[in-house]
């Protein structure tokens, strides 16, 4: 009993994994990563008029994407999430001033940093936080393999890597699936099998895994409906 | 009675019903949470859900806010700066009962 998770640590961890539940952020990240990937690959292809303005519209979408992410998902999550399974504010946004509410309802200041289930809920985002930025160095660092090394097998050698550092930094709470974590070594086998030219199969690797995280945020947003019909309005 | 003794009896009898700790529980964790998700998250009825954030909400230990999302209507409920204390106070009560349990301090006869 003595180590058995406490049950704030299980509610924090649980309404952590909810956010990604309906597969939202995934599909989020994989058309963020599709549009880059695109911008990447058409920067460097020889140039038309269409091509470049498609590739500045890509852009541009992405930036949008990227600066109003929180935005996007909680309007998709209110059409789709909340009806279903309820809402919850996501503890990574926990931070940030909440969208339903204002701010006057005199709340959470926290009084005594100290205090025992304080000190949990920190020391749990303060692990989980540190995980992830780790995750995303290590992962930015592998990704420079494909820049310097000219060799087809780097690529495949860079997805299994990144694979690996993504199952490492997120398995303790699940926020990837398998089908992503294992299709990192296949897009980039995928990639090293086209024997593109380096610059750009950089972009091709990023608009793979941005398939990647569309085609797993698809699975999870069609499992979340099939198992989560509308429910009835709630009565307070 | 001895000290450990009295930290019990002076645990707070709104927050130590099973179900009210359940929903403290739940929103001490996340910033906000709306009625389904507690009553999934807490296996509650809707009944049972409503008297008990009315109990909790009567003690000023929780806020609710009722607003719509298009035709959905959310009933969204968070802890107040009241209710934050009151939680962080019953758990280090019970983590002294539970450290002092821990230590077979009450086991002397």
């Amino acid at each position: 009993m003595a180590n058995s998770p406490s049950p704030i640590f299980l509610a924090e961890k649980r309404s952590w994994s909810y956010w990604f539940a309906d597969g939202l952020p995934q599909l989020l990240i994989g058309v963020s990563a599709i549009l880059f990937g695109f911008y990447f690959i058409s920067m460097t292809a020889p140039a038309s008029t269409a091509l470049v303005v498609l590739s500045f519209v890509a852009f541009g979408a992405y930036l949008l994407i990227q600066i109003r992410a929180p935005q996007i998902l909680e309007w998709l999550k209110s059409r789709i999430t909340y009806p279903r399974t309820g809402y919850a504010a996501s503890p990574y946004f926990a931070t940030k001033k909440s969208v339903y509410c204002d701010a006057n309802l005199n709340l959470t200041p926290v009084q005594d940093p100290n205090a025992p289930a304080i000190a949990e809920i920190k020391r749990v985002r303060r692990a989980r936080n540190l995980r992830l930025s780790r995750t995303y160095i290590l992962m930015a660092l592998a990704s420079l393999g494909l820049w310097f090394v000219h060799a087809p097998w780097i690529c495949t050698l860079t997805g299994i890597v990144m694979g690996i550092i993504l199952w490492i930094g997120t398995r303790a709470d699940k926020s990837v699936s398998l089908l992503v974590i294992l299709g990192f070594p296949v897009v980039g086998f995928s990639v090293g099998a086209l024997q593109l030219a380096p610059h750009v199969r950089v972009g091709s690797f990023i608009l793979g895994v941005g398939l990647l995280f569309l085609l797993d945020g698809l699975v999870s947003l069609l499992l979340y409906l099939r198992r989560n019909p509308v429910a009835s309005v709630p009565v307070k | 009675m001895t000290p450990d003794l009295q930290a019990l009896a002076s645990l707070d009898r709104v927050i130590h019903e099973p179900a009210r700790l359940m929903i403290m529980t739940v929103l001490y964790a996340v910033p906000e949470a709306d009625f389904l998700y507690l009553q999934r998250e807490c296996a509650l009825t809707q009944g049972n859900l409503s008297s008990h954030l009315a109990k909790l909400e009567e003690a000023a230990y929780v806020t609710i806010v009722k607003t719509f999302k298009g035709k959905y209507p959310l009933t969204i409920c968070r802890l107040t700066k009241n209710g934050r204390e009151a939680f962080e106070e019953y758990v280090r009560k019970m983590q002294v009962v539970a450290g002092a349990t821990a230590n077979g301090n009450g086991a002397n006869h």
